[in-house]
C-alpha cells in the first residue's frame, strides 16, 4: 500500500516536471503557461493576406 | 504461459497503446485539448490551462508504462482512476443536455476520422477501459513486463 502511494506520487511528479519543461521549451506550450499564470498572451492563427499577400492574424482566441 | 497472464499482457497492449497515442495526439495540440475543456464548463477558468497542459503528459507516461511493463500495476490503478473521472466528467455533459465534443483522442480522431463527441459511446468505452485496467491491476502475472526482466538476477 505505502509502496504504491509512493509510486503514484512518483508518476504525478515526473509527469508534471515534464509537462511544464516541455511547455516552457515549445511555441505553443509557452503561450499556454503565460495564460496559466495570467501573462497577457494571445492566440491567434497567421495567414497570408489575399491582397498584400502579407502575414495577417485572423482570429483572437483569448 | 498461463492464459491470465497472456489476458493481461493484451490488455497492456490495447489500454497502453491507445493512452500513449491519445496523450501524444493531445500533446501535439494542446490549444485545441483546453478549448475542449472549457467546453466541459467544469473546471474554474484559471486552471484549464494548466490541465491542458498536464493531463496529456498524464496520459502518455501511463500509457508508456503500462505498455513498458514497468510500474505497470500502480500506472494500471491511476488509468482507473483517470478513466473514472473523464467518464464522470461525460456524464455530466450528457446531464446536462450539452453536446460537445468529448477531445478523447485530439488530433487523432480528425485524422482518422472517427466520432469523438463525448456520448454513451464514450462513456461504455471509459467502461471497458477501467475494466481493462483494473484486471492489470489485480492480475498476479503478466509477460514481457520490463519490470520482470530488470528483477531477475
Amino acid at each position: 500500500m505505502k509502496r504504491t502511494v509512493i509510486e503514484v506520487l512518483f508518476i504525478l511528479l515526473i509527469s508534471l516536471l515534464i509537462s511544464f519543461i516541455y511547455s516552457a521549451t515549445s511555441s505553443v506550450g509557452i503561450i499556454l503557461l503565460k495564460k496559466a499564470f495570467k501573462i497577457k498572451a494571445e492566440i491567434g492563427v497567421v495567414v497570408a493576406d489575399a491582397g498584400s499577400g502579407k502575414p495577417r492574424q485572423t482570429m483572437k482566441y483569448m | 504461459m498461463s492464459v491470465p497472464a497472456a489476458i493481461s499482457f493484451a490488455f497492456r497492449v490495447i489500454t497502453g497503446g491507445i493512452f500513449l497515442i491519445s496523450g501524444l495526439a493531445k500533446i501535439s495540440d494542446p490549444v485545441r485539448f483546453m478549448f475542449t475543456l472549457r467546453d466541459f464548463r467544469l473546471f474554474p477558468e484559471i486552471i484549464v490551462p494548466f490541465a491542458a497542459i498536464y493531463l496529456p503528459w498524464l496520459e502518455f507516461m501511463l500509457g508508456l508504462l503500462v505498455l513498458s511493463g514497468l510500474l505497470y500495476r500502480t500506472g494500471s490503478l491511476m488509468l482507473a482512476c483517470l478513466n473514472f473521472v473523464f467518464m464522470c466528467a461525460i456524464l455530466s455533459v450528457i446531464v446536462r443536455g450539452m453536446e460537445v465534443d468529448c477531445g478523447c483522442f485530439g488530433l487523432l480522431a480528425d485524422m482518422l476520422k472517427i466520432p469523438d463527441m463525448a456520448d454513451t459511446k464514450a462513456v461504455i468505452r471509459n467502461l471497458l477501459f477501467i475494466g481493462m485496467s483494473l484486471y492489470i491491476f489485480k492480475a498476479k502475472k503478466t509477460i514481457f513486463s520490463l519490470e520482470d526482466y530488470l528483477k531477475k538476477p
